[in-house]
């Protein structure tokens, strides 16, 4: 065993295979930066290349890639607020917030140390667990993983906001969006509105830009001129490191629960950093700080989203399953290079494991080096004038949502749902619930059924299920002991007030018109098929009932109100409305509609900048080039066809602007 | 008439390989200076993909004009996006081509109303057979896989649990063999074919189906789980043989025959040879869109068997498919008109089949 490892220790000090390694970290960062582009994307990236390739060689290249993607992530979540990748949506919760405040270099630094103690976490574990977990994974049945759902959708409990019925019925609302598409269970085309584009299911990374960005990027647009108030960047460098020595057994802890919930089967990478973020909340003193900045809401889901590749890498070892969207790519990687996961490769090539875990390791230390090394340039973006900023940011957000299925159907749901996402934020809803239940909407479907239909009521005498189902009724308890902090200021003229709430209303009803829609629909399909959003629409309407109760018959301000628009702001008359942002986003999609999506976005960028933005129109006009080439580069990459328009279909246009 | 002209095709098949020089008249086509696109309707790292890419790396090679070929990935609805794009949209002129899968062939097989393309119109390059076999944990059903009547007879008794991804889909070959046999199993439906295989490794699941590659390095070396039937291959004669990989394990055909004393017949069994062609003859298949002229289709199953003769693609090529012959052009073509052509009373068979056990329907 000692031999294998200083063996593989060996290999990687070649040259050759150590410059691959290097040459997957840097690429791997690239897509971590990159919103929509994750692990997934970066492996496929790199299939073409590694085919034929020695396999160590191929091999350090791909674990490099794998190892850093949720390093880099960290970038556009906590400096922009947006997800850079769906490992690291709940790190915008906090970091976001402590850059607005001009501590985006601490919140980076503590995000930074935390992935890098959490990937060697994930390695360290992965050293053993390659020898031990066998049985344990193979412990996971459905009555399992039932329960692992329900623990993970317990979480919603203490991530619901101020009124626990927003929150339940933002749940529902994300159980519904998961139940549009190809029903799990029977194949049947399911609530697809007629497009084929729903043949398949929303996509996550969808979802996840459309509740944060959009609606961070316009509320940005209209409330700031830069992220960093004041324009002020403090330093932070110290800080940030000590604040995770300060806080490094929650750390240990959320890097745990990383590699257990990458290495388990029932819930996949997605929501593991929803899990430690609330963990965090859960187990830790003043809580109601959390949301506001704290940086143990960093500190927590960034140990857990590294520390769960070396987790996701014993089944996928072990037993040649893969636990994740990327490990699926790395499986089939592996293959094509010639190595075959399954228990003979512990038992013959245990060099090759080796290999791989010391891989992480060092892609991990390197990873995190590069990343600190760029983050006090990076950081400094955040006190750029906004204006200038996000035209580009919403460029590449329609990017990274077309990433998800490569069609039209990408940027017009992405349009949708951001649209659901700027009147959640107004209206007060939360968005890491509605995320939750779209997360595990498929899991809660198919693993209930299973269950029941392989073990009846009999599951709950199984031993790990009494033990989860104990840490389900702890985090309940958790939740409702969780003693919100009352607002400051529940006035008439504070976002809580009860008067002018027509708004408030008219999203009510759209919502549960929406719901209504699901349950009516459902009824048209057989049980397989129709149980579930019969059961999601129910509760949503059984959540949304008490939460317009309370509306009507409440006469005073009250946190069953919210309307950020009613909150006094001296200059509200003068800045546009979200709907006009929203209007430009629209106008955009239907220009890229007649000249394609590059000329579409070039054009919305040219003119934000120049008319918005009061920029010289050349140096609005290179901004606009800029972007096209940076489409046109990936564009070459990554093997894409940006979608085209009417214009494209007459004639054909050269590189980069087809 | 039908047969008459496919029979002339087939004699101009097999005179264009005896006599190379027939196909003077691609002489003049050269992809030189070309981009090749070639369409996988899947995500990267899948099996369809990895194939591609195996056959991708010396594609360029033998096709004239040495063109550069890369492989764009569309994932979507299980093929059927992609599908119905090239189908409508691929350029003819030999730079736009598609790896067809099982599960492009289904959906037009079973109706599905989303696929709005007809795979027998597209232009067959070549086609990778890739067996597939029934397998079980003989302890828990009692079968070892030595004697069929007495499987056959422990599966009628045993408590079975089968696990797949939905009932109209490449799975529904197993449930119609099962159906065929009388056999009774609890179906666990919305596991993906990986978890299906974890369900079976913790034993939740004890009866798998698999491509016989899978299965032999999974379980190969297992005494714990055993083959009960596979489902063969269809040799050029047309006539089922044993699966190669698995030489020692019955046809279905041959265990029905072993417990029943006679051949399977009747619609059930026709729509059983129907999935089996789509799922086992045509689990891979290398298509040019509808349309595209016969010589520049030789040029590529010329270009195709080559490359699948180069070294270093056949060491790769049992990794993926096992080790049953590739059949092309015509023979490729005929296994999708079997595959896809089903009459009306086996389509009506089907339907009642799926209504009466899973509450599904076909239309």
């Amino acid at each position: 065993m000692i031999e294998a490892a200083l063996l593989a220790l060996a290999e990687l000090s070649n040259p050759t295979t150590f410059l691959a390694l290097i040459a997957g970290v840097v690429v791997g960062l690239m897509v971590g930066i990159l919103p929509g582009l994750g692990g997934t994307a970066g492996l496929a990236l790199l299939l073409p290349f590694v085919f034929g390739m020695d396999p160590t060689v191929a091999l350090a290249m791909m674990i490099g890639l794998t190892a850093v993607t949720t390093t880099s992530d960290t970038f556009p979540s906590v400096l922009m607020g947006i997800p850079g990748t769906s490992g690291s949506q709940a790190t915008v919760m906090d970091g976001f917030p402590m850059s607005k405040r001009g501590e985006g270099t601490r919140a980076l630094s503590a995000a930074f140390v935390s992935s890098l103690f959490g990937g060697i976490f994930g390695a360290f574990v992965l050293s053993f667990a390659v020898f031990a977990a066998k049985p344990i994974i193979l412990s996971i049945g459905f009555g399992e993983q039932f329960m692992l759902v329900v623990l993970a959708l317990s979480m919603v409990g203490i991530l619901t906001g101020i009124n626990i019925w927003k929150g339940l019925a933002a749940c529902s609302m994300g159980l519904m969006l998961g139940a549009l598409g190809a029903a799990p269970l029977s194949g049947v085309e399911r609530t697809t509105l007629g497009t084929s584009y729903l043949l398949d299911p929303l996509p996550l990374v969808i979802v996840g830009l459309a509740m944060f960005a959009t609606p961070e990027i316009i509320d940005l647009l209209r409330r700031q001129e830069r992220i960093a108030q004041g324009g002020k960047l403090g330093g932070g460098w110290l800080q940030g490191a000590r604040d995770w020595a300060r806080n490094w057994w929650l750390s240990i802890r959320c890097s745990a629960i990383g590699c257990i919930i990458g290495a388990l089967p029932g819930l996949g990478g997605s929501v593991v950093d929803w899990i430690a973020y609330g963990h965090a909340i859960q187990t830790t003193k003043n809580r109601e700080s959390y949301g506001t900045g704290d940086v143990r809401g960093v500190i927590a889901p960034e140990s857990a989203n590294n520390a769960k590749e070396g987790g996701a890498l014993v089944p996928t070892l072990l037993l040649g399953i893969p636990g994740s969207g990327s490990m699926a790519i790395l499986l089939g990687g592996l293959i094509l290079i010639g190595i075959e996961p399954g228990v003979e490769l512990v038992t013959d090539q245990l060099d090759l494991v080796y290999l791989i875990i010391w891989s992480i390791a060092l892609a991990n230390i390197v990873g995190a080096g590069i990343c600190f090394a760029l983050s006090p340039q990076i950081a400094k973006l955040t006190t750029i004038r906004y204006v200038l900023l996000a035209p580009f940011m919403l460029g590449i957000i329609f990017f990274a949502a077309f990433q998800a299925t490569r069609s039209w159907g990408d940027l017009i749901a992405l349009f949708l749902l951001s649209v659901l996402g700027v009147y959640m934020k107004r209206f007060g809803w939360p968005r890491p619930a509605l995320l939750i239940g779209f997360v595990l909407a498929e899991r809660v479907e198919s693993s209930v059924y299973q269950t029941v239909a392989l073990y009846g009521i009999t599951f709950l005498q199984r031993p790990i299920v009494i033990v989860l189902l104990i840490l389900t009724l702890l985090s309940v308890t958790a939740a409702i002991l969780f003693k919100r902090s009352p607002p400051g200021n529940l006035t008439e003229s504070s976002p809580f007030s009860h008067r002018r709430t027509g708004p408030q209303w008219a999203f009510l009803v759209a919502v549960m018109g929406f719901a209504g829609f699901i349950l009516w629909d459902a009824q048209s399909y057989n049980q397989l098929t129709g149980l579930y959003p019969t059961v999601a629409a129910t509760s949503a309407l059984v959540f949304l009932a008490p939460l317009a109760l309370n509306m009507a018959r409440t006469r005073r301000p009250a946190t069953t109100f919210y309307d950020a628009e009613t909150a006094p702001d001296e200059d509200a008359a003068a800045r546009p409305s979200a709907e006009y942002f929203l209007g430009l986003l629209l106008a955009m999609l239907a220009l890229s509609a007649l000249i394609g999506f590059v000329l579409g976005i070039a054009t919305f960028i040219f003119l934000f900048l120049w008319r918005r933005g009061a920029v010289a129109p050349w140096k609005a006009l290179l901004g606009a080039s800029g972007f096209v080439l940076f489409l046109g580069v990936l564009s070459d990459q990554l093997t894409l066809r940006y979608p085209a328009g009417l214009l494209q279909s007459w004639i054909t246009l050269p590189w980069p602007l087809q | 008439m039908m047969r008459a002209t496919k029979r002339a095709l087939l004699g101009i098949a097999a005179a264009a390989t005896l006599f190379p020089g027939a196909a003077l008249a691609s002489d003049d086509f050269t992809l030189d200076g070309e981009t090749v696109t070639w369409i996988v309707g899947f995500r990267e790292g899948g099996g369809t993909d990895r194939l591609t890419r195996l056959l991708q790396a010396k594609l360029s090679e033998h096709l004239p004009g040495n063109p550069e070929i890369i492989v764009l990935n569309k994932p979507g609805g299980g093929s059927v996006t992609a599908s119905n794009d090239f189908h409508a949209n691929a350029p003819t002129d030999g730079t736009m081509l598609t790896m067809a899968s099982t599960s492009t062939l289904l959906p037009p097989l079973l109706g599905a109303s989303v696929a709005s393309y007809d795979p027998n119109d597209w232009v067959a390059v070549a086609g990778f057979a890739r067996g597939a076999t029934m397998f079980g944990i003989s302890e828990q059903l009692g079968v070892d896989g030595t004697d069929p009547a007495a499987d056959h007879a422990a599966l009628q008794n045993a408590n079975i649990r089968f696990g797949l991804e939905t009932p109209i889909s490449a799975e529904m070959l197993d449930l119609v063999a099962l159906d065929l046999l009388d056999i009774d199993a609890r179906v666990i439906f919305g596991l993906s074919s990986s978890d299906a295989e974890a369900a079976f490794q913790r034993g939740e699941m004890n009866l798998n189906t698999d491509n016989t590659r899978s299965y032999l390095k999974d379980f190969g070396e297992d005494s714990a789980v055993n083959p009960v039937w596979s489902y063969g291959v269809i040799a050029e004669d047309g006539s089922l043989q044993r699966d190669p990989d698995l030489p020692d394990v019955p046809t279905f055909p041959e265990f029905y025959e072993a417990v029943t004393g006679e051949a399977p017949s009747g619609p059930g069994y026709e729509l059983q040879k129907n999935l089996m062609n789509a799922k086992v003859m045509l689990s891979k298949a290398i298509m040019l869109p509808p349309g595209t002229p016969d010589e520049i289709r030789d040029v590529y199953i010329e270009a195709m068997k080559k490359v699948v003769a180069d070294p270093e693609v056949a060491a790769g090529l049992p990794r993926e498919v096992g080790s049953m012959p590739v059949n092309f052009g015509e023979a490729t073509q005929r296994a999708i008109a079997g595959g896809t052509a089903m009459d009306p009373e086996v389509r009506a068979w089907a339907d009642q089949f799926l209504q009466e056990n899973y509450d599904a329907s076909l239309d």
